[in-house]
């Protein structure tokens, strides 16, 4: 299995692909959308403005393209809101033709409406990646799908190892799982509300639980995985199939994301030798977790 | 780093075409920048500087003419260079765009999100008083925004969603009459109207959940009594994963048999039902947009504000073509929310109200809350005990939003007939 992280400025380039990424994904606004579609219409999942998340300008893009000439670490651009206003499908469609013009030839898409005006443009010899910000995939969506340019399937992060084994005998695409951090309580796909500077998520507001229990206390430690960590299934993701399995990270500390990288490299590295998922559990954990894991665990099975 | 979308530039290169640029650094006196190698600036241009301004949620354009620059470092992927100017309109706007920067970043630094939105928009939750449970927000909020409001439906039919355990059972054992009747006392006492229109549409099943799907041979007599009413129907599904696929193959199977309508929120369920003959609708899940009751509390708009909000990629000819043709696509649904929005052109237009969705979980957070005390510890639902019947999350009165089961939803407070005066809308459907 392969590692994808996310990149939130170039300069963290080198830096990840000498951790032991096997690709990077990056947002890119051009001042062209921020200045015609406005802030709220985010051309990317990353809808705020006031962190480096974004690659930002086109010489950014150049600069990344001479990086990855050397390096061969690809890069995927991301996509993916999952809806857009109309009238900009035209502007996106260009803007990803600049980027192809610079090799960068893979696109991570969330919603329907870009993935027929993708198949109706010129863009040719491009992939699409299918984002988890899509939605359920289910056996009949690969049907569904036929004709879109899509190579992969990124799951969403509540997709269930099983369906994804089942999924996996049925169609030829590669298939992305999440497995690092910011394990939202939503879909993706199915979260409308603002992810912006000022406003924060809507799963975070406080709240009462009527008629039930108090929620309990989740002690927040620095560790890898303290906001999602899938690292325990990654011996059932791999007999699911998984190509890639992806480190959240734009917005976060570059030290932390390289910190993650190796530790899903080593994950991997035990996982390799191990014969069980009993022993690659313990080995992993030993190895990673002396004083504990987070314990939010992507993956979690009912007992 | 100055982030890209609060501060770029434009720049000539020698090849005659302007390059996008942005600061590494920046000061009153100076900004930073870098370009591929070998990138051939030209040095006597203008510059074009786009400062993106906090209160007037805009950028602010300025062409740089009087500056110096120089390089000050070759890497081997690009070289970084030093615009450097005395010019007073370049000085007040980096000052006002670092400022307001440094002040982001000092609120961040706090790692307070409820301080950072009390701060930047005025909305103050760690006071926000929460109401016991729903009941008694909704009282509040009938209160405040419908009590005295005529509900004039337009021309549209009226239509109900009858979609859990308890109200397929009522609406089995009541006269349809009566079961919305006692519907409307209960939720709209106070509008006449509404209990005085007749009842024309029913929405069986749920967008939200499978778990909330009637059992198959409820389904039929569902159907069944509303066709014995004089009842259109619609059956709704929600968004279906692989677990679920086979069983919604033998719902289709029954479907089949009435002349329903089927609610569908998932392209492959959507492929899957081309061929039969029943209706196909898009449901809410499909017609995707930003949705947050904190609405009104979003400060940084440009000129565009809400409106910018009005179209949604369902309103997109080239989509709505492809689900018609492909699909057989025959209408779709929509929420009221508190905003303008364009209803899609693409048949029979349904218009859900009050309770618009704003976030769905597929491994419900509801049953994680009530099995594992937290609402992050999500797994498969095991023999659901359906505890979104007694329990639900509630949150500050001022936000109108609710959890219910494993969504949460905001309330629009707005009555619009502007849609349903255009004709624009075929039904309004009641989902409280």
């Amino acid at each position: 299995m392969k590692i994808t992280t996310g990149l939130g400025t170039l300069d963290d380039y080198i830096d990840f692909t000498e951790a032991g990424t096997d690709e990077v994904f990056a947002g890119f606004v051009p001042q062209e959308w921020s200045e015609k579609a406005g802030i709220m219409r985010p051309l990317n999942r990353r809808e705020v403005q006031y962190y480096n998340v974004q690659l930002g300008s086109y010489s950014e893009l150049q600069i990344l393209s001479k990086m990855v000439d050397r390096y061969k670490v690809p890069v995927t651009l991301t996509f993916n809101s999952p809806y857009y206003d109309p009238d900009f499908y035209e502007l996106i469609i260009s803007i990803m033709e600049q980027c192809a013009e610079l090799g960068f030839k893979k696109f991570i898409v969330g919603d329907t409406g870009l993935l027929v005006h993708i198949r109706k443009s010129s863009l040719k010899n491009i992939e699409v990646h299918l984002s988890g910000e899509f939605g359920e995939i289910n056996e009949e969506t690969l049907e569904a799908l036929k004709g879109f340019s899509i190579s992969r399937l990124i799951y969403h992060r509540h997709t269930g190892i099983d369906a994804m084994k089942k999924l996996k005998g049925m169609h030829g695409f590669e298939t992305e799982a999440f497995v690092l951090n910011e394990r939202c309580q939503f879909c993706g796909g199915y979260c409308s509300t603002f992810h912006c500077d000022e406003l924060a998520p809507a799963c975070r507001i406080r709240y009462k639980a009527a008629n039930m229990k108090e929620e309990s206390e989740e002690n927040k430690i620095d560790v890898v995985g303290s906001t999602g960590c899938g690292l325990c299934a990654l011996y059932k993701l791999k007999e699911a199939g998984v190509d890639y399995l992806k480190i959240v990270s734009r917005g976060g500390y570059s030290e932390d994301t390289i910190r993650d990288i190796r530790a899903l490299r080593t994950a991997l590295r035990i996982l390799d030798k191990s014969g069980s998922e009993d022993e690659f559990i313990y080995r992993m954990k030993l190895k990673l977790f002396k004083d504990g894991c987070s314990n939010n665990c992507y993956y979690l099975s009912q007992d | 780093m100055i982030p890209s979308q609060i501060f770029n530039a434009y720049i000539m290169t020698e090849n005659g075409k302007k390059l996008e640029i942005r600061a590494l650094d920046m000061s009153p006196d100076f900004f930073d920048f870098r370009v591929v190698s070998n990138c051939k600036l030209v040095p006597d241009e203008c510059i074009e500087l786009n400062f993106w301004n906090y209160e007037s949620g805009k950028y602010s354009s300025y062409t740089l003419k009087s500056y110096d620059v120089k390089l000050v470092e070759n890497t081997v992927f690009y070289d970084v260079y030093r615009v450097s100017s005395d010019d007073r309109v370049f000085k007040a706007y980096a000052k006002e765009l670092l400022e307001g920067y440094e002040n982001y970043v000092e609120l961040k630094l706090e790692d307070d999100e409820e301080l950072l939105m009390a701060y930047l928009t005025g909305l103050e939750l760690d006071k926000a008083h929460i109401s016991d449970n729903f009941d008694v927000q909704w009282k509040n909020i009938y209160k405040k925004y419908f009590e005295k409001t005529e509900f004039n439906l337009c021309g549209a039919q009226l239509a109900l969603c009858i979609d859990k355990p308890v109200r397929y059972k009522e609406f089995l054992e009541k006269p349809a009459e009566k079961y919305k009747e006692s519907y409307f006392e209960k939720y709209f006492p106070a509008n006449i109207e509404l209990k005085e229109t007749r009842l024309e549409h029913v929405y069986i099943g749920n967008q939200f959940c499978f778990e909330l799907l009637p059992s198959k041979n409820d389904i039929q007599q569902l159907l069944c009594k509303a066709l014995e009413e004089g009842l259109k129907a619609s059956f709704m599904l929600p968004p279906i994963n692989e677990d679920h696929i086979d069983k919604i193959r033998d719902i289709a199977a029954i479907l089949g048999n009435y002349m329903c309508e089927i609610v569908v929120n998932d392209i492959g369920t959507l492929s899957m039902l081309r061929d039969i003959p029943n209706k196909k609708v898009i449901g809410i899940f499909f017609n995707r947009r930003r949705k947050d009751s904190r609405m009104k509390w979003k400060k940084y708009t440009s000129d565009g504000g809400e409106a910018e909000l009005k179209k949604a990629s369902l309103n997109d000819r080239l989509l709505t073509e492809e689900l018609v043709r492909k699909y057989k696509v025959s209408g779709a649904m929509s929420e009221a929310l508190d905003y303008e929005q364009e209803i899609p052109s693409i048949g029979m237009s349904a218009l859900l109200f009050p309770l618009y969705q704003t976030n769905t979980a597929p491994y419900c957070t509801l049953y994680a809350q009530c099995t594992k005390g937290s609402r992050g510890k999500q797994t498969e639902v095991a023999g659901c005990p359906k505890f979104c019947q007694k329990c639900g999350f509630i949150y500050p009165d001022i936000l109108n939003m609710v959890g219910i089961g494993n969504s949460l939803f905001g309330i629009c407070t707005h009555y619009y007939e502007e849609a349903q005066k255009n004709g624009q809308i075929d039904r309004v459907v009641f989902n409280l």
